[in-house]
């Protein structure tokens, strides 16, 4: 295990965008994880208003400057990280909690189940993701966790389908048959062949839907739709900052480059997973 | 009688779509076997013929439409899962392409371990002498599928074949996918094998040359039928069926100008009426494209040759 996981370094380090996919989700879940004790102004976190100091520009006391009622942009957007990577998170995770048994369920048993489970996919597919959630959170009310329900009742098709798309092509795989001569079980062979052939294309989708995850919650907050002021979320900041661009640029300016760079940083580690990932690239 | 199978046909029933009718295809169409403890029975046939469906329905991992089964004189024929598991154990497969045969995420030895564990056997110290059985050294345990050749990784099936000490092993063209240099080094390991274990072969092939190198006694199959069977020596040696008479011509030799079949296997979804062979068959008369070829008798099945 030690060799291997070394070797995984190895070739993730050859990679610039992967070690700059590290570097930034790292930075981003360390920010999250210390947040409350590092920011300038805990009390700035759950509002309040300071009339004298608002829009002030970046400064030694306000690095990110400060917003409409004075409060520190820095340390909203620092705790904006928790709300952004655990909403993004905790959407992933439930996609393809839902998803994925489904869609390996569908390839496994094919017949009336696989189409079932697949039209009804299609379904939800055929609606553009953030336009159905949209259309739920109006449904359900705005607020931060019907968001998250709406945006994994959007999610969860996608795992199917490549979960199903996987499990179909290694069900064919010689190897499962050479499992069934030796006398395995269906169950034994899901949970030896099957789960772990599927999980790499799995995982590197997850890390690249927390990104896109975060993105979505961003945007269902700039519409309203998502956290409320003065829950310090980057759509949310960003939504009212829109008001005061171009003069008061860097309010609008670093929650977007935060989402800008999670969004990116998840992106780049999904690729790089991909590489290490493939059992070919394990040479040694 | 180690296996004994009688009346084997395997029907696929192709559903009707825009542009095409439905139709059933008879990928095996009545086929008998037999094989002794420590036989070895070459399966011999273009491809299409059904011989690798044959081999999956008499080690059940398809579905039959009809026949009957007898393994180590036990009908297995509607046997179910759990019930087969432990005779699993003694009728084992020996895939074509050894790559695709190996699940790519687990090392040498997790492959040769797990028929093992399966069966509820500790797999440590006999996995490596499993190996070194096959001619595999001992520091092979912890590699990886991609990182051994063709021939390696067809000694790991081997090894992972033999692990639950089988009596019948089905070899579906064991050396079809390897390096003709390779391919000799995998069929002496077979022949030792055979005779340390007295294991029984059923030798899926379409190499002639292989077949008569490894095997007893031969089938020859067209068209999802047995057409001619016997011992090697006189099938190969005088073949009586003109498909078998064909098929030996057709082996390439040097300075000899043989006759080939001509044109392709038929559809097996719209088989000729008659003898399924007449299309191609150059002696063929008025009785092959009228009646069906008559059944097996005295090892062939022909108007002409009885």
């Amino acid at each position: 295990m030690g060799r291997k996981f070394r070797l995984a370094l190895w070739l993730l380090s050859r990679s610039f965008a992967s070690m700059l996919g590290i570097a930034l989700v790292v930075s981003i879940v360390t920010l999250a994880l210390i947040g409350p004790w590092i920011v300038p102004y805990p009390d700035h976190v759950a509002g309040g208003i300071d009339l004298a100091n608002k829009l002030q520009p970046p400064s030694a006391a306000h690095w990110f400057g400060t917003d409409e009622v004075g409060l520190d942009i820095l340390t909203r957007v620092i705790i904006g990280a928790r709300v952004s990577l655990l909403v993004g998170v905790a959407i992933t995770l439930s996609a393809a909690a839902i998803g994925v048994p489904l869609g390996i369920l569908a390839g496994l048993l094919g017949g009336p189940v696989r189409e079932a489970i697949m039209r009804l996919t299609d379904l939800f597919l055929s609606v553009p993701g953030l336009v159905l959630a949209i259309a739920l959170v109006a449904a359900l009310g705005a607020g931060i966790v019907n968001a998250m329900i709406a945006l994994i009742l959007v999610w969860w098709p996608g795992y199917v389908r490549l979960a199903e798309s996987k499990a179909l092509s290694i069900r064919s795989e010689p190897y499962i048959e050479a499992a069934r001569v030796a006398g395995a079980s269906t169950a034994r062979i899901l949970w030896r062949h099957v789960l772990p052939n599927s999980l790499s294309p799995l995982i590197v989708k997850m890390s690249m839907d927390i990104g896109q995850a975060i993105l979505a919650v961003a945007s269902l907050g700039f519409l309203g739709l998502g956290a409320r002021p003065p829950t310090p979320e980057w759509g949310a900041m960003i939504s009212i900052a829109r008001g005061y661009l171009p003069e008061w640029w860097w309010y609008a300016i670093f929650p977007g480059a935060f989402i800008y760079a999670a969004v990116l940083g998840f992106n780049l580690l999904g690729d790089g997973l991909r590489d290490i990932l493939d059992p070919k690239s394990n040479r040694g | 009688m180690l296996l004994h199978a009688t009346g084997l046909e395997k029907t696929y029933a192709t559903r009707a779509t825009a542009f095409r009718r439905a139709s059933r295809v008879a990928a095996v169409a009545g086929v008998d076997i037999s094989l002794a403890e420590g036989g070895a029975l070459g399966l011999v046939g273009e491809s299409g013929c059904g011989k690798s469906t044959l081999a999956r329905l008499l080690l059940r991992l398809i579905p039959l439409s009809a026949g009957r089964i007898l393994f180590e004189g036990r009908d297995i024929t509607a046997l179910p899962e759990a019930a087969l598991r432990p005779l699993r154990a003694r009728m084992q497969l020996i895939h074509q392409n050894p790559s695709a045969a190996l699940d790519p995420r687990l090392s040498v030895a997790e492959v040769v371990a797990e028929p093992l564990r399966i069966h509820g056997h500790d797999p440590r110290g006999r996995v490596a002498s499993l190996l070194a059985e096959v001619g595999l050294p001992g520091d092979f345990l912890h590699r990886y599928p991609h990182e051994l050749s063709g021939g390696q990784k067809q000694r790991v099936c081997i090894a992972r074949a033999l692990a639950l000490a089988p009596r019948l092993l089905i070899l579906d063209e064991p050396t079809s996918a390897l390096d003709v240099s390779v391919q000799a080094q995998v069929l002496e390991l077979l022949a030792g094998l055979r005779a340390q274990r007295g294991l029984a072969f059923l030798f899926i092939s379409h190499n002639l040359a292989v077949v008569r190198q490894v095997c007893e006694q031969v089938a020859v199959m067209y068209l999802g039928r047995v057409v001619e069977q016997g011992p090697v020596d006189a099938v190969l040696g005088n073949p009586r069926h003109p498909y078998t008479q064909a098929l030996l011509a057709s082996v390439p030799r040097l300075g000899a100008a043989g006759v080939v079949v001509v044109g392709e296997a038929p559809n097996p979804a719209a088989p000729p009426p008659g003898c399924p062979f007449h299309p191609r068959c150059a002696t063929a008369q008025e009785a092959c494209r009228n009646g069906p070829p008559p059944a097996l008798r005295n090892g062939v099945a022909c108007h002409l040759a009885q």
